[in-house]
């Protein structure tokens, strides 16, 4: 592979390229590829592998996960992955359950993607919130989220509006890349976003700038609803979340008058304390105001036609034998994540199973099957993650390079990059539904693609519900559209997906009552709030004044940029030069009475560990806050402050945004 | 012949990705960026103006930096763009110095962090000066500069303003496209437009 | 966004102007001195020696900061435009000539020492200077676009060249009724009334020339600012100097730590004036904000 350029009549992307996408020969090539599979000798985490086949690697994991689960049902094996916009994900979640264990468990989960899929499946019966209708909009309110460094082709419809005359309000603790092109930037406290959005209800509803006959047609509960914001004034929503008052009214002003307008989002509504009460408040503001389901505001998601992987009919958890498929670590206590209940695939809690294994109640989890994930720097608290890992019995992780959690395994497995494997990628998140054809072009070792992998290992563990070869798995998702993979690719290999506007203004939305719950009914029935409410964060100036003392900076992770994604990518040497090191946002005045200057190496502390990064002051972000990023390995890895003992009511959220912390400059 | 690119900087919104892609074209080692952005930060916060300039060699009229280069590596060549003969540097980086708008990098062959490989073309250039070179090649073979091509936002603007028919030429008249640093008298060939 | 400094040349070209300029200045003044019939000089011509071996140090300091040496002989091909490349070529002229007066003085042939003199003195005029045109050349640093600049340079070489010149005529034969001290006084005063103008106009001139004159008031360069050009540079050599003119009994020692102070001042003023060098700023936002 020579080049890549951007392809401007591509209907998904338009030409707009991700420098990470262009980078990838830098990957494909990288020396430090994994290309045969690895047998641990010596002792765990001393680096000492000997090469084998795939037969003796694939024979050695079947014979030690069979081996568990005969001996301790096949609940003490975990299934983790990472996330993908491909599908390979939802083929691992039906070998998981094919295998037998209910305990598969995501590293986003909990912190991405399952809280707001709840909230907006007991709100609107979808998830209009992924699905900005951005080409049609007049006014966008970006949530939290920073697409230019995040998701170039969105970004660039998002900015097509903008040059179009669309509105653009940006919440977002630091002016990031999209809030510095917006007409309005609200700089809200982390870990406070959900008392902005009543904020902006209260403004919204007390001033009638809601659409009376949307709400009457297709939402049921605003009474109530109004009730409960009554007390959210904007002089109170100023006072807890740090931003003007002007601003809030403005900008709550703006979005209910513009339409259409609509709300983009991303993860940041689900790394918070309060993740359901966030995205279940922010659903209702793009209902109220008359925007869900129609042109240029949430919508639906269509789809091209394929078989839908993103169901249970896919998935199979009915394969999960009865007495196994109680026992899914989190069930107890995080019914929203772990039960199975609506709205989501029901998944192991991580935190849990890093107290099963530690300390092997309820039962000990005794072995791993990891894919494209690395929990050493993604999960909260890192430190017991590793002892956690490290006291397993059986550790399996395939990945494209030797990453913190393959160094602590018994087998690594080789994956194969994206342009190594022909495949399907048709995630509603990344294509906005349309289907396109993914086409290998080169080979690099012994490395196999993920879905391969699988399908060797359930054939060596003799699981149902698995097909012969990849190609097979390619045409069983094709299958409803009459054509096969190879015909489909032979052509431009693209299959559109028409956004379809107000059916579910017509036929119903799938809820309960066939309307929006902005007064849910199925949360009340599960025994929680149907009404969203603000809460402190559990670590807060206000609900902690003592630590505050100690730790007087509120913080939000997770930080991102272009260059990299999650924990990938640090060793591509053009990425690297342009984002070598971790930057740490901190106020400019912030910085000075601290004696830091631009560069300087500081020392992020919180009470439960502390991380050390580069300083780069900036106005735009406020004097008490600091932004930390994500993802980088060793001193610089954010997930040695973070804990993971405080999690979200009903979904286990592992707070990763608004708690405190202190900074200095390191020595 | 007279090559020129207009930058639109209501439609930068930083995001590096023709930082990136001008590197991957052109194999430039740790440190070097040929073009590379700016931020320009104004105000105290909440009320905090940002933006995003995109520096390249300017293609300068008057340039600076073929005037003062002593072995004449620095010329300009039959396509009106100004090169650098790289066989002919000799590093002393007075050009660097001459020019006003940081688009030369001294090459020190510097190592990349640990676990990360070299990018070897790069050391090719070690110990001399190097800069953004308009992609002359793609621009003989009938393409656009990498940076301008890699654009997810489409800001950048490339073309001939010998040519009455080109965007250029209409952009830098009609919206009142600025060069940067004018009092250098150096007569640049990028404008930008979208300033505020 | 703010002025930035210019980081391609530090103590190594401060270091190669230094000596390349002392050496010049040596050589010039030597010339000049013995045009004027010192006659004590022209009997021992060991000047002229140090000032070749600084011309060469200073050379050999510069090769050194090239990032390819290999090419240095392609340096002179720029001279219709870069006064690097006629700066290469007048070094050049002063290694011959001066190599060629101390051929003539050794062969005592009369006519071609006179003629090597002559050209040595022009070159050597020219070599202090050149440094002054090389800075000036560079538009965007206003520091250096003073005029002031191509008068410093020459200025300092000259009081560069006495200073020497008093270290090295200063044994009891010639210490009485020599004006040497006088002269450095002189000289040394002179470029620090020139710098005073020089380093102050940068302050009003421009921003970057405001940032240059803060660094070295209240930055990092304060102390060579303040300690080596300001304290040891002039007001040492101009206090030591006067102390040899009074002729006490330290005078002897008082002239060598003049010297030393002088030769100090004329390092200190190139790298203050590498320094201190900011380009203007890049300016995007046209209207202050809010407006």
């Amino acid at each position: 592979m020579k080049e890549i350029t951007p392809d401007r009549s591509d209907p998904v992307s338009q030409g707009a390229v991700c420098p990470k996408g262009l980078a990838s020969a830098q990957l494909l090539y990288h020396p430090d590829r994994l290309t045969v599979p690895l047998i641990r000798e010596g002792p765990r985490g001393e680096g000492k592998w000997r090469e084998s086949t795939w037969d003796e690697a694939l024979d050695l994991v079947a014979e030690k996960l069979s081996s568990f689960a005969r001996e301790s049902g096949p609940e003490s094996v975990v299934m983790a992955r990472g996330t993908n916009r491909g599908s390979w994900i939802r083929v691992f979640n039906r070998f998981a359950s094919s295998f037998g264990t209910p305990n598969w468990a995501e590293s986003g989960g909990a912190q991405c993607y399952a809280p707001r899929s709840l909230a907006q499946t007991v709100t609107f019966g979808g998830r209009a919130l992924e699905w900005p209708d951005l080409s049609n909009s007049e006014c966008v309110l970006v949530w939290g989220t920073n697409p230019p460094a995040t998701w170039p082709p969105k970004s660039r419809k998002l900015m097509a509006a903008r040059k179009r005359g669309a509105r653009l309000i940006v919440v977002d603790p630091v002016q990031s890349l999209i809030a510095s092109k917006a007409d309005a930037w609200l700089p809200v406290r982390p870990g406070s976003d959900v008392a902005l959005a009543l904020g902006f209800l209260n403004v919204i509803i007390t001033e009638r700038l809601y659409d009376e006959e949307y709400v009457r047609k297709y939402c049921i509960g605003f009474d109530k609803l109004a009730q409960k914001v009554l007390e959210f004034t904007p002089k109170k929503a100023s006072e807890i979340t740090w931003v003007n008052e002007k601003s809030i009214v403005e900008a709550a002003r703006l979005f209910a008058k513009t339409k259409p307008s609509c709300i983009e989002v991303a993860c940041t509504l689900d790394e918070v304390i309060d993740p359901i009460q966030l995205s279940r408040v922010v659903s209702i503001l793009a209902s109220v105001t008359g925007n869900v389901d129609v042109r240029g505001g949430n919508v639906f998601p269509g789809s091209a036609g394929q078989l839908p992987v993103d169901s249970r009919a896919f998935s199979l958890p009915d394969k999960i034998p009865a007495e196994s498929k109680e026992k899914r670590l989190g069930a107890e206590l995080y019914p929203l994540l772990s039960k199975n209940l609506k709205g989501n695939e029901p998944m192991a809690h991580w935190p849990s199973i890093i107290d099963s294994v530690l300390t092997g109640k309820p039962y000990p989890v005794r072995a791993m099957f990891i894919m494209g994930g690395n929990p050493m720097l993604s999960l909260a608290n890192s430190g017991k993650v590793r002892e956690a890992l490290d006291k397993l019995e059986f550790l399996s992780v395939t990945d494209l390079f030797m990453s913190k959690t393959a160094e602590m395994a018994d087998v690594v497995l080789p994956a194969a990059s994206w342009l190594e494997q022909d495949g399907i990628v048709d995630s509603t998140q990344a294509t906005f539904g349309t289907l396109r054809v993914r086409r290998k072009v080169a080979t690099v070792g012994e490395a196999l693609s993920d879905i391969e992998i699988m399908i060797r290992l359930a054939r060596k563990l003799r699981l149902g519900n698995f097909w012969d070869s990849e190609s097979d798995y390619l045409n069983y998702i094709l299958k409803p559209l009459n054509i096969t993979f190879e015909v489909l690719k032979s052509g431009n290999g693209i299959i559109e997906a028409p956004v379809v506007y107000g059916r579910r203004l017509e036929e119903g939305f799938r809820t309960p009552s066939g309307k929006i719950e902005l007064y849910s009914s199925l949360l009340e029935e599960w025994g929680y709030d149907p009404l969203p409410f603000y809460e402190e964060p559990h670590q807060s100036p206000y609900s902690t004044p003592e630590l505050a003392r100690s730790y007087p900076f509120v913080m939000t992770t997770g930080r991102r940029v272009i260059e990299y994604f999650h924990t990938g990518l640090r060793n591509i040497p053009v990425l690297r030069d342009v984002a070598p090191v971790p930057l740490l946002d901190i106020n400019r005045s912030t910085a000075e009475s601290l004696g830091i200057d631009e560069g300087d190496r500081v020392i992020v502390e919180t009470p439960y560990g502390s991380m050390t990064l580069t300083a780069k002051p900036t106005e735009g972000i406020h004097p008490k806050v600091v932004g930390v990023p994500h993802g980088w390995p060793d001193d610089a890895n954010d997930n040695q402050l973070t804990d993971n003992t405080t999690c979200a009511v009903g979904i286990g959220t592992t707070p990763l945004r608004g708690m405190l912390c202190r900074v200095r400059r390191a020595p | 012949m007279k090559y020129a690119m207009v930058i639109d900087l209501d439609q930068c919104v930083g995001c590096e990705t023709c930082t990136i892609a001008c590197k991957l074209d052109n194999e430039t080692g740790v440190g070097i960026k040929w073009g590379r952005i700016i931020e320009a930060e104004e105000g105290t916060f909440p009320d905090v103006r940002r933006a995003f300039v995109p520096l390249l060699c300017m293609q300068c009229e008057d340039a600076q930096c073929i005037s003062v280069c002593p072995t004449g590596a620095s010329y300009r060549n039959s396509q009106g763009l100004v090169q650098i003969d790289y066989s002919k540097c000799v590093g002393c980086k007075y050009c660097i110095i001459a020019c006003p708008f940081m688009a030369r990098q001294f090459n020190d062959a510097r190592d990349p962090p640990l676990g990360v490989p070299r990018v070897a073309a790069g050391d090719s250039r070690k110990g001399v000066v190097e800069k953004c070179d308009f992609c002359s090649d793609r621009l003989a073979a009938g393409r656009e500069p990498v940076c301008v091509e890699s654009c997810p936002y489409e800001a950048r603007i490339f073309g001939d303003l010998d040519d009455a028919n080109s965007r250029v030429g209409k952009l830098v008249a009609g919206a009142g496209g600025v060069t940067l640093k004018p009092d250098a008298g150096s007569r640049p060939s990028v404008y930008y437009i979208g300033v505020r | 966004m703010r002025p930035y400094p210019q980081k391609e040349w530090g103590l190594t070209v401060a270091l190669d102007f230094f000596l390349g300029g002392t050496g010049a200045g040596l050589i010039g003044v030597y010339v000049l001195a013995a045009g004027l019939m010192f006659d004590q000089m022209t009997e021992s011509f060991y000047p002229l020696f140090i000032g070749l071996a600084l011309l060469v140090m200073g050379l050999a300091i510069l090769m050194a900061d090239l990032g390819r040496p290999t090419n240095f002989w392609r340096m002179v091909k720029g001279y219709r435009t870069s006064w690097m490349a006629r700066g290469s070529i007048l070094n050049l002229a002063l290694l011959g000539s001066s190599a060629l007066l101390i051929l003539g003085l050794s062969l005592r042939n009369a006519s071609l020492a006179s003629v090597a003199a002559d050209a040595a003195l022009l070159a050597a005029a020219l070599v202090a200077t050149y440094p002054g045109l090389l800075l000036f050349s560079v538009r965007d640093i206003r520091l250096w676009r003073s005029p002031l600049i191509a008068i410093l340079m020459p200025a300092y070489s000259t009081s560069s060249g006495l200073a020497l010149l008093q270290l090295a005529g200063l044994s009891p034969s010639h210490a009485t009724g020599s004006l040497m001290p006088e002269l450095v006084w002189v000289a040394t005063a002179t470029t620090a009334v020139l710098s005073y103008a020089f380093f102050s106009n940068s302050r009003t001139s421009s921003k970057g020339g405001r940032e240059g004159y803060r660094l070295m008031t209240s930055g990092w360069l304060r102390r060579p600012f303040l300690l080596g050009f300001v304290a040891v540079g002039i007001v040492s050599t101009l206090l030591f100097e006067a102390g040899a003119i009074l002729g006490t009994a330290m005078a002897v020692q008082y002239g060598v730590m003049g010297s030393l102070s002088c030769l100090a001042g004329a390092f200190f003023f190139r790298y203050l004036t590498l320094k201190a060098a900011f380009h203007e700023p890049i300016r995007v936002f046209l209207e202050p904000a809010g407006s």
